[in-house]
């Protein structure tokens, strides 16, 4: 535990007060990644791997000509390719993905999405807005994150002042 | 395999093991005892999990200072 973020005086824990009450209602919008990468379903499986190699994430959001979501690809849907098929080589992303993902909307609780990522033992989830396109994603990264943020919150709010 | 591996005490704060997760970009981190060997693993769903029994929880309490 970190003493030195602790408040000292009453000021400061009245802003820990605030901000632990901030950190409590959050929403998914609140906390989501906004900038997601996309496949189409024709992608080429070697596309869906070096892709998830070359950079930092674990989902990828595969979508139709208009916009709407078909599916996602995880490294756990990789992972599972490589060691259940033989000719993972002539695969497209539309016969490695999941199909039908469970999705959140923007206004959608943080306690919600934790809720469903948890149960249904998945990392991710789409965010879609109002027309049911992507606008972001949440992952089981943003939300510890976000938990980290109470977690502090409620070490400085609940010291003594 | 990973050599180089990031471990947690049993006495570790939770906000502590998950600043140590984001930080290092991993999913998970052996607990050490006292006795140096590894008695559990800690991961980011374990810690998801503790999320929402703290949200559970803290739904029965108002916000510090509210009241």
């Amino acid at each position: 535990m970190n003493q030195s973020n602790r408040p000292s005086t009453a000021g400061e824990f009245s802003v820990a007060a605030q901000s632990e009450s901030t950190e409590r209602n959050k929403c998914v919008a609140d906390v989501m990644t906004r900038k997601t990468v996309t496949l189409s379903p024709h992608h080429s499986f070697a596309e869906a791997v070096s892709l998830m190699t070359d950079r930092h994430f674990r989902h990828i959001v595969v979508i139709d000509t208009g916009g709407h979501i078909v599916g996602v690809i995880s490294d756990r849907d990789i992972l599972r390719t490589l060691a259940r098929t033989t000719n993972w080589q002539t695969k497209d992303v539309s016969q490695i993905m999941t199909r039908e993902p469970f999705t959140v909307k923007r206004e959608t609780p943080v306690s919600a999405a934790v809720a469903k990522i948890v149960a249904k033992r998945i990392n991710c989830l789409p965010v879609l807005d109002d027309e049911g396109k992507v606008c972001g994603i949440v992952t089981s990264t943003d939300l510890l994150k976000a938990y980290q943020k109470l977690l502090e919150s409620l070490e400085g709010s609940c010291a003594k002042p | 395999m990973t050599h180089k591996v990031f471990t947690v005490t049993p006495e570790t704060s939770l906000s502590a093991a998950a600043s140590e997760m984001l930080s290092r970009r991993i999913n998970c981190l052996p607990v050490v005892g006292n006795d140096g060997k590894v008695c559990s693993i800690i991961t980011s769903t374990d810690l998801l999990r503790s999320y929402q029994k703290i949200q559970a929880a803290l739904e029965n309490y108002p916000p510090a200072g509210s009241v």
